[in-house]
């Protein structure tokens, strides 16, 4: 039906009165709440009752059918005099001692299940008549389970029929306590559709909607009077407290008092007045609602007494209200009304979407503005909708293979490099954060190093993870400068290259740090790193001012070999170039090494032709997609906090004790240090990163053998001893293999017993290309230069011999 | 049905009124006709471009505004910059007996009482300005100068004084045809052509100084005296369906103009009136009611049409009908152009290539994140200004781009205008408004960045968010809008040529080619007729389809496999842009599919490149 409604506000005096000729009558009901409880004195509880619709206050309350319905031709039925049972509200067919029985079964008689003892909405009004409370929820979806009809005449005349809600809610109040005089505001909410905002059209005006969205600005709070009170400056009387109808006082011109009658004479007491609390607040549509291309609508809405400051900017709610039009005036005494309308929600209900739940104890402190984790959060404020992305969640993590899914989804464009994306999976899940009671604390964040040929899409794998990284901060380690709020441009002189520099740590506090090109990052920058990657926090001196930052950052660095390709017979160390003390913070290091694979390279280059031309692709393997992906690993970092189990913590006790155990060889004598305590914090980290990958709360035996499979995999190819093939953490702690070590320490001990067999002491000094020579002819070995120097020098050290230039001569 | 021709430009409101009583009189009740146009759009529609006479409704902004006759047929071009909300009004209200229809009007005075069963109807309101950085062709494209003398029956009426005329619906009829005189219509003549000399020399201008004149949101407006409007124009009957942000739409409708409104808007504080204060908190809703009327006219929207590549294709050959369509020898004027990008970069004939290819480029496709099919150019090698001046090569690359391309833009990157200037659009809440940037462009501006104008200095916060801003444009084509409490990415698609002294490490472009100036004999300077073919050229190529047949496809991903197994640097990035050069250099001999040779060119090209790559 199309019901242009006036809002009684837009009205001018002239049009109002005659409106108010085609009124129904009042229900002798109404007329008892109405008037009766209005002659009080104390009005603060009566004002507040009716500021909630201005359409009724402003009418003076005598009576709510004052809504016109002009445009339905053929059902006006109303009854034009007093005092008949039998009456309608205005221009409809809805009979006003029906619907108000409906009313007193449905408060009477609702149940939430047919065992209860009490109806459910009596126990609600004994409760808020014993707290004194004056609001009653109303559930609509209890409402239209009990009665359809009574439901949909509260959608579509909500200015009629709340207000008999209230009078039956009163009812009710003064049958259990009948000395109650406070007036019960009845609060629908929980439509069964809410509205989205920008479907709203002209035919909801003045019916109940919902909506949700996010406020987006608050005004202050605006007191209005309610009931004015007058006092005489003559004869100090004061009349009764004065109604405020349609927005105005009527302000007594002459002293009522007979004996007085001063004209003019009175003077509004402003203490005295009674106002209620309302104020302005503007909605806007939340981004998944918006279109693409499209800006976001917003809707003013009126929010009256405690629903006053209960939402912030930023908030997001839903709100049950009737939708009003209000006709735009050009001057304020103006009789003709303008053409022009603007359109506001007067609330009846505020719901919070309850964000504290999705945010609990979040270790990530997640970052508003940070598009990649908006997605979850912003995906729907209604509890039901998160309620059901949470348990589609969960759904996921059930998967019998949600590791290997999980590993695909994580950029999918690249292939293989499987062990890496786990890698990878695994520092976005992280561990957990241990607090000792003693307050030391170990971190949960992972750190991973990827080394590489050129062109193995390591680049694009940092990009990925910045993607979905929580407080991602990609950046280049050319150029980048650990600690600096501000960046500074600066012009490289040689090769006129403009480059910046970014404080990316501390930006990227609770999140991860992509650091590209960390081989070309400044020996500056990198020493500022220790410190980050195990206390998590960066010092800065300034002005005689050491503060300290946190930075609890992951880092995920990515490195070019020194040559621009890796060579595998150099270790890592001589690959990257990077200290070795940086190097054995990464909990993870990998080498991305491009074999030439043709089979590779052709399902690239099919990839990408199919990209460019859009040709049919093979089927798609199965991964989620990158907001889900996002969402799962929020959810995880969140709410999935694992501890060890007892067997898995033996697992990973006695992985590393293997892994340590390893260099030992049968019956060798050598010993080679295969792990560092600091790698069985990394199995730790790594398996509780893996329970999270699975939402479990405990860290299993699997997990456990997952992580010590990982570490491995990442340690035998950062770490295997070229010489020997064994894992040698000493290669990463130190730069020089055990193996390497004792090829040394036999150089030395064979050119001692060299030059204590050439050179008797006090012999003239010797040129180091014949002690090369003579090496070399005793040696099996080849012997190179430098080693020999590196020896000699050694030797020197001890005052075995001494060197002058490339002469060595016997001490 | 409907009046006399002359009576859809002079009077639209009197053939929108003989069509509302005419569905009035078939109606039953108000809701036969609330939801419909009564044949409105249909007639205006049918007369416009049925009889081709859409591009002879005089046009706001080429022809001065307040010679424009108030309730008159006028049409508006530009691009969407803000979406405001819906507008609710009184549509249609009864007096004595009879029904009248505010519709196609700002605002009316609506009688009160009883018997006027007033109808509410909405309508969007969409704030647009004037197409940011659209280059002098394109406006003579849209407005060609000749038709406003020759076609004298429906040449503006001047308005007898813009203001003073009556504005009630019986104004328009009082509107018969004034005495439009001589001389005035030179007059407007000459204002038209001293516009648009000064938009040519704004357009040129460094946009360094980053002011803008925020109120009136325009994008690109920079300082100077541009005397270009933006409008506001009100949307009925859902013809804004399929509009999104930053479309290029023509609307045409009437011109309203109401200073009532905006001159009083709402009343301040009054002291007896307690709603005085409600109804301010408000204000902020009327966003409309706030800006001037006389600053940005109010089109009430009849039709519109959305500008696309195939407007400019269909609207280009009237302009100069001497290029012939379809075009012939499109390999001569394929060279012609190349020739012409030779001589303004230098005598370079390699970067000519890659100038061509990148001029052709768009984003035709996105997979994921990935906008294929861009192709941003970044050429070294290129000589600052001189004192803040931007590099003369800029200069004269931006202004052959603006002969040939429809919209461009120079954006010279100094540190001052990157810490100054806004570049991503953000809400402003509280003015309830999009404040514009200078990203928020159309689809397919041409943006000149030039790099060499940035001194070393530090960057503060804006700055900051300024080139992050730039280079998620560049590796994604995307913008992403500031709403305060979120981001919203939009699609871009913004080519982008990037001009500096050695590699740009801050603005990853998808080509790198040092500039190379070789000596050779310039060859004569280009006509108008040159570039008119050469844009034509450039359109048509650009909104060509393009396929790939399977044979060459094998040919391709064999040739991709060799090369990376010859050089294992190759990675996806540089296939990618293999690809995507092949594609547009196919498009560029105007081929809808790929051929072998053309494939052989782009691995010529890049091999030329490479090395020169590796030289530098």
């Amino acid at each position: 039906m199309t019901s242009p409604i006036f809002h009684r506000r837009g009205e001018t005096p002239s049009s109002a009165e005659t409106r108010r000729n085609g009124r129904v009558n009042t229900t002798p009901a109404s007329a008892t709440r109405g008037g009766g409880r209005r002659e009080r004195e104390n009005g603060t509880t009566t004002a507040r009752r009716r500021s909630r619709s201005p359409s009724i206050a402003n009418s003076g309350y005598s009576s709510p059918y004052d809504m016109a319905t002009p445009g339905t031709p053929g059902t006006p039925i109303f009854n034009q005099d007093g005092p008949t049972t039998l009456s309608y509200v205005w221009g409809t067919n809805i009979n006003v001692p029906d619907v108000t029985n409906a009313i007193a079964r449905f408060l009477q008689n609702y149940r939430t299940s047919p065992e209860d003892m009490e109806a459910k909405y009596i126990q609600l009004i004994e409760q808020a008549t014993e707290r004194e409370e004056d609001t009653l929820n109303i559930d609509a979806s209890n409402v239209y389970e009990h009665d359809p009809d009574l439901y949909s005449k509260i959608v579509r005349y909500p200015l009629d029929i709340i207000p008999l809600l209230d009078v039956a809610c009163l009812e009710e109040a003064v049958k259990i306590k009948p000395d109650y005089e406070k007036a019960i505001e009845a609060r629908p909410f929980n439509l069964r559709e809410s509205v989205n905002m920008r479907d709203l059209n002209p035919s909801d005006i003045d019916k109940l909607v919902s909506v949700k969205g996010m406020v987006i600005r608050c005004s202050s709070i605006i007191p209005e009077i309610k009931e004015a009170f007058f006092r005489c400056l003559v004869c100090n009387h004061s009349p009764k407290m004065l109604q405020v109808i349609k927005g105005r006082v009527e302000e007594p011109t002459r002293c009522e008092k007979p004996e007085c009658a001063a004209r003019n004479s009175l003077a509004l007491i402003h203490n005295r007045c009674t106002f209620a609390n309302k104020q302005i607040v503007r909605l806007q549509e939340t981004p998944d609602a918006i279109p693409e291309g499209e800006t976001p609508h917003t809707v003013s809405l009126c929010l009256y007494n405690t629903m006053v400051d209960a939402a912030k900017p930023g908030d997001r709610i839903e709100v049950t209200g009737v939708f009003k039009a209000m006709a735009v005036r050009v001057g304020p005494n103006q009789r003709t009304l303008k053409s022009l309308y603007k359109t506001y929600i007067d609330c009846v209900h505020l719901k919070k979407a309850e964000k504290s739940r999705m945010q609990a104890e979040d270790p990530l402190e997640r970052n508003r503005e940070s598009d990649n984790y908006a997605s979850f959060h912003e995906g729907d404020s209604s509890d039901a909708a998160n309620e059901a992305k949470i348990a589609k969640l969960k759904e996921i993590s059930k998967l019998p293979h949600i590791y290997e899914l999980l590993t695909r989804s994580l950029a999918p464009s690249i292939w293989e490099l499987e062990d890496i994306k786990k890698g990878l999976l695994c520092q976005l899940f992280g561990g957990s954060v241990k607090k000792l009671s003693s307050g030391a604390s170990f971190r949960g964040d992972m750190n991973v190093l990827l080394v590489g040929d050129p062109g193995t899409s390591k680049s694009q794998l940092l990009q990925y993870v910045h993607k979905i990284a929580p407080r991602g901060i990609y950046t280049s380690g050319r150029g980048s400068s650990a600690v600096g709020l501000t960046a500074y441009v600066a012009k490289d002189p040689e090769t006129r290259e403009t480059v910046l520099e970014s404080g990316a740590l501390v930006l990227s506090d609770r999140g991860i740090c992509c650091i590209d090109e960390f081989d070309k990052m400044s020996d500056n920058a990198r020493s500022m790193l220790h410190e980050v990657m195990e206390q998590q926090t960066v010092s800065v001196a300034k002005a005689g001012i050491i503060a300290t930052l946190n930075a609890r950052t992951s880092v995920l660095a990515c490195a070019n070999p020194s040559g621009s390709r890796y060579n595998p017979r150099l270790s890592v160390i001589d690959n990257i170039q990077l200290p070795p003390t940086l190097l054995s913070r990464f909990d993870l290091i990998y080498l991305v090494l491009d074999k030439p694979d043709e089979q590779n390279d052709r399902r690239l280059a099919r990839h990408l032709v199919a990209l460019h031309y859009e040709v049919p692709e093979a089927p798609k393997q199965e991964a989620l997609d990158l907001p889900t992906l996002t969402a799962y690993i929020t959810y995880a970092r969140q709410h999935v906090h694992p501890t060890l189990s007892s067997e898995a913590a033996d697992d990973l006790v006695n992985g590393y004790v293997t892994m340590r155990r390893k260099g030992n060889f049968p019956g060798s004598s050598k010993k080679v240090i295969t792990a560092t305590p600091r790698q069985l914090e990394s199995m730790i980290r790594i398996s509780e990163a893996l329970a999270r990958i699975r939402f479990s709360e405990v860290v299993e035996r699997c997990d456990a053998a997952e992580a010590v499979r990982l570490l491995e995999v990442a340690l035998q190819q950062s770490a295997t001893d070229h010489a020997t093939g064994t894992i040698d953490m000493d290669l990463i702690t130190t730069g020089v293999s055990a193996s390497e070590r004792t090829r040394r320490t036999n150089l030395i001990v064979a050119l001692r017993t060299l030059i204590a067999e050439k050179l008797p002491l006090g012999s003239p000094p010797v040129k180091v290309p014949q002690l090369l020579e003579d090496m070399r002819k005793q040696s099996t070995v080849d012997v190179s230069l430098q080693d020999l120097r590196n020896a000699l020098s050694s030797l020197s050290g001890e005052g075995y011999v001494s060197i002058h230039g490339d002469n060595v001569q016997r001490l | 049905m409907g009046g006399p021709p002359v009576d859809c430009f002079r009077n639209p409101a009197g053939a929108v009124r003989v069509l509302f009583d005419k569905a009035c009189r078939a109606a039953t009740s108000p809701a036969d006709f609330t939801r419909s146009d009564w044949g409105v759009k249909e007639l205006f529609e049918s007369y416009l471009f049925g009889r081709n006479v859409h591009c002879k409704v005089p046009e706001i902004n080429s022809v001065q505004l307040d010679s424009l006759p108030v309730n008159s047929l006028v049409r508006f071009r530009g691009m969407v910059q803000d979406m405001f909300d819906v507008e609710y009004y009184i549509g249609a209200y009864k007096e004595g007996g009879d029904w009248h229809t505010t519709k196609y009007m700002d605002v009316a005075d609506v009688p009160t009482g009883q018997d006027t069963e007033p109808q509410m109807w909405d309508r969007r309101l969409l704030y647009c300005v004037p197409v940011p950085g659209e280059n002098e062709w394109v406006k003579e494209a849209f407005s060609p100068t000749d038709g406003l003398g020759a076609t004298a029956a429906i040449r503006p009426l001047v308005a007898v004084q813009g203001e003073k005329r009556p504005r009630d619906a019986e104004g328009a009829e009082d509107m018969d045809a004034t005495m439009a005189c001589a001389d005035e219509l030179i007059d407007n003549k000459r204002m038209r052509e001293d516009a648009s000399s000064s938009a040519t020399s704004t357009s040129q201008e460094v946009a360094a100084a980053a002011v803008h004149t925020l109120d009136l949101n325009m994008p690109l407006n920079a300082v100077g005296g541009n005397k270009l409007v933006p409008c506001l124009v009100k949307v009925y009957d859902g013809l804004d369906a399929d509009i999104k942000l930053n479309d290029i739409v023509e609307f045409f409708g009437v011109l309203t103009f109401d200073p009532e409104l905006s001159a009083v808007g709402f009343p301040q504080a009054n002291g007896a009136n307690i709603d005085a204060e409600f109804e301010s908190a408000f204000i902020e809703d009327h966003v409309s009611v706030l800006l001037p009327a006389s600053k940005v006219p109010r089109l009430q929207c009849i039709t519109l049409r959305k500008i696309s590549q195939q407007t400019l294709i269909s609207t280009l050959p009237t302009l100069h009908p001497g290029v012939p369509v379809p075009l012939p020898a499109i390999e001569q004027i394929r060279q012609s152009l190349l020739d012409c990008l030779r001589n303004v970069i230098g005598g370079d004939s390699l970067a000519a290539e890659y100038m061509l290819l990148h001029l052709l480029s768009q984003v035709h496709t996105r997979v994921d994140s990935m906008a294929l099919g861009k192709l941003s150019l970044n050429l070294t090698g290129c000589n600052p200004g001189v004192q803040g001046a931007p590099s003369p090569l800029a200069v004269s690359a931006s202004n052959t781009i603006a002969k040939l391309l429809p919209r461009s833009h120079l954006m010279p990157l100094s540190l001052h205008s990157l810490n100054l200037a806004s570049i991503a659009p953000r809400k402003d809440y509280a003015a309830n408004r999009l404040m514009t940037g200078m990203l928020q462009l159309a689809e397919g501006t041409h943006l000149t960045l030039d790099e060499t104008a940035l001194e070393a200095g530090t960057l503060n916060a804006t700055g900051i968010q300024n080139l992050a801003s730039l280079k998620h444009l560049l590796e994604w084509q995307k913008v992403e809008y500031d709403f305060q409490f979120y981001k919203m990415e939009m699609p871009a698609d913004l080519p982008v040529l990037i001009l500096s002294q050695a590699k740009s490490r801050m603005l990853p472009a998808d080509a790198v080619v040092p500039l190379m100036s070789t000596a050779t004999p310039a060859c004569s300077t280009p006509d108008e007729l040159d570039f008119a073919k050469w844009r034509l050229y450039l359109t048509m190529a650009r909104d060509m389809e393009h396929t790939l047949q399977p044979s060459i496809l094998k040919t391709v991903e064999d040739d991709l496999v060799a090369a990376r197994q010859e050089d294992r640097t190759l990675g996806p990035e540089t296939f990618h842009r293999w690809l995507t050069m092949a594609r547009l250099m196919a498009v560029s001999y105007m081929e809808p599919t790929l051929l072998p040779e053309r494939w052989r060119m782009v691995r010529d090209l890049e091999f030329r490149c490479a090395e020169r790559l590796r030289c530098c």
